[in-house]
């Protein structure tokens, strides 16, 4: 299935952590440039194994992922990647304006002048431009996750990897991040992997949606979003397609949990 | 704030990075402190014991001794250039060379760890011999001169700065590790600008503990076959029976112990300022 948009492909992985211990058990796809991906599943699907095999933090034990046509083995150039646990991916003794730099002196080929305009450009597109001289620890759970995805645009990726990434912040929060993130794809022009237990954020977000069974995982099955490209809050989530595909989705994991589903203990 | 009731009105003045913590309750604290050496003055006044001198009597003779010099030797005297200055010398250079190591070994250690598997029985085994046992074999090895008295202090003042390095190093977040490697930061960017100045209050916490065991270690080193030194000093009064001028040299040491402590924590507020204020927000919250 290689195409010549092909980005990352991900052939036969499976994984496991020790004999009958599989968390993954065959997993196909590929994302393209410039798309969009949710990857939606159960709790302990191995989500983020997925996730972290493909920014080569983890070893996979069998298959094959191939970043921009080449195996990933190790940590490939090009990436970036967002955190459910912001607070911990900062560093608590630089500032906001040195935390979102600090990749960019590491990038090959950036003047000072380059990586001042980069910050402050990333820096604006989450509404953070004044903050860059306090400290992460200043601002609140919302705030530093926007920095964790200023640092993430600046770096200009060619693919940005998201492991739950609004998953420990409040509704109202998760509501902004998500039309932040719906804005910024475009502006920024980049490819996303969204890794999320949140039906109603993977289909929100996404182009196209992969639903993953319940551990050991394999595709239930791959979506189109069919929704116009312009989400919104309200009218997006409110729409016939959305409550559509939402339902499907949910069915699909609905099943594939069966048993696993909370049932209330038997006395006898 | 509940604490006022339990603490002294000073200690809620705004506090800044010069002072050292608890800094506002020092004048507090010099209370009891003149209390304690207002009876011993009164006691000593009436006793006229040859052991105990009056404390004032101590304090001139700690000026006469070592602060009467000439303007142009920071009023320091010769005496102070012969005991004190090599000291103080030797002691920053065990304690820097110490410093050097501890955090050199406890970084590599702490990351890995097979090495610190293999080592810390080792290192904890070697860290249970009381540094002043070891006089006579730096004696035999290293001579008389300053190289032993400096190994002597290094030795005994680099165990919490290596332990303490390798706990700090090794308890790295690992989200920060993972932020490394994906926005492919060297090695060398990934040891000073991610693992160090997480470990760094750690490190600091050992360098501190590490300054008082230098002291000791300073003057223990200058009892034995020495030609200079506070440590000599006292040892020489001792004998010569010059008993203010033994006591002079206890108050001069108990000074420098406590002026290095201020110092050190005035460069540990200034340098570990995010620690401090981070964790003073966590807990409000």
């Amino acid at each position: 299935m290689m195409s010549d948009k092909e980005l990352l492909a991900v052939c036969d992985l499976s994984h496991q952590y020790g004999p009958g211990q599989i968390v993954i058990a065959s997993l196909n796809f590929e994302v393209k440039r410039g798309e969009f991906l949710s990857i939606v599943g159960p709790s302990g699907c191995g989500k983020t194994t997925l996730l972290r095999s493909v920014a080569g933090l983890q070893k996979y034990t069998g298959g094959e992922i191939r970043f921009e046509h080449k195996v990933v083995r190790d940590v490939p150039k090009g990436l970036a990647m967002v955190f459910q646990d912001y607070s911990r991916s900062l560093m608590p003794w630089s500032t906001i304006w040195a935390n979102v730099e600090l990749p960019l002196k590491y990038k090959v080929g950036l003047t000072a002048a380059d990586r001042q305009r980069i910050v402050t450009e990333s820096l604006r597109a989450v509404g953070l431009r004044h903050v860059g001289d306090k400290y992460p620890w200043q601002l609140s759970g919302g705030m530093q996750q926007r920095i964790a995805i200023a640092r993430a645009l600046a770096y200009q990726p060619r693919l940005l990897l998201m492991d739950e990434p609004f998953a420990s912040v409040d509704a109202q929060m998760r509501a902004d991040l998500e039309d932040l993130v719906a804005r910024v794809r475009y502006e920024f022009d980049i490819t996303v992997l969204l890794v999320t237990h949140d039906i109603d954020e993977a289909v929100y977000l996404a182009d196209r949606i992969i639903v993953l069974s319940v551990s050991p995982s394999s595709i239930l099955a791959e979506i189109k979003v069919t929704l116009p490209k312009e989400r919104n809050q309200i009218a997006t989530r409110a729409s016939a397609d959305f409550v559509a595909i939402r339902t499907r989705v949910s069915e699909l994991i609905y099943r594939s949990r069966g048993a696993a589903a909370v049932q209330p203990d038997v006395e006898n | 704030m509940s604490t006022s009731l339990f603490k002294p009105s000073l200690s809620n003045l705004p506090r800044r990075w010069w002072m050292a913590p608890g800094a506002s309750d020092l004048f507090v604290g010099l209370g009891p402190v003149l209390a304690l050496l207002f009876v011993w003055e009164a006691a000593a006044q009436a006793e006229h014991s040859l052991f105990f001198p009056p404390p004032t009597a101590v304090f001139v003779r700690v000026y006469q001794l070592w602060l009467t010099g000439p303007a142009d030797h920071l009023f320091l005297t010769d005496a102070a250039f012969r005991d004190v200055i090599p000291s103080i010398g030797r002691m920053l250079a065990g304690w820097c060379a110490a410093l050097g190591i501890g955090i050199l070994c406890g970084t590599v250690i702490g990351r890995s760890r097979v090495i610190s598997d293999l080592l810390t029985p080792g290192i904890e085994f070697v860290r249970a011999v009381p540094s002043p046992a070891l006089i006579p074999v730096f004696l035999i090895l290293l001579g008389t001169e300053t190289t032993m008295r400096v190994t002597l202090i290094a030795f005994g003042s680099v165990w919490p700065i290596l332990l303490n390095t390798i706990d700090g190093v090794a308890r790295i977040e690992p989200r920060l590790l993972d932020t490394a490697r994906i926005f492919d930061f060297p090695r060398s960017a990934t040891i000073f600008r991610v693992v160090l100045p997480f470990a760094a209050p750690k490190i600091c916490a050992g360098a501190r503990i590490a300054t008082s065991t230098a002291v000791i270690l300073m003057v223990v080193s200058e009892l034995v076959a020495s030609a200079d030194g506070i440590g000599h000093h006292i040892v020489d009064a001792q004998q010569l029976f010059l008993m203010t001028d033994m006591w002079a040299g206890i108050v001069l040491l108990a000074g420098i112990g406590f002026t290095l402590n201020l110092i050190f924590s005035a460069f540990e507020r200034r340098m570990l300022r995010w620690h401090f204020a981070a964790r003073g927000r966590a807990e409000r919250q």
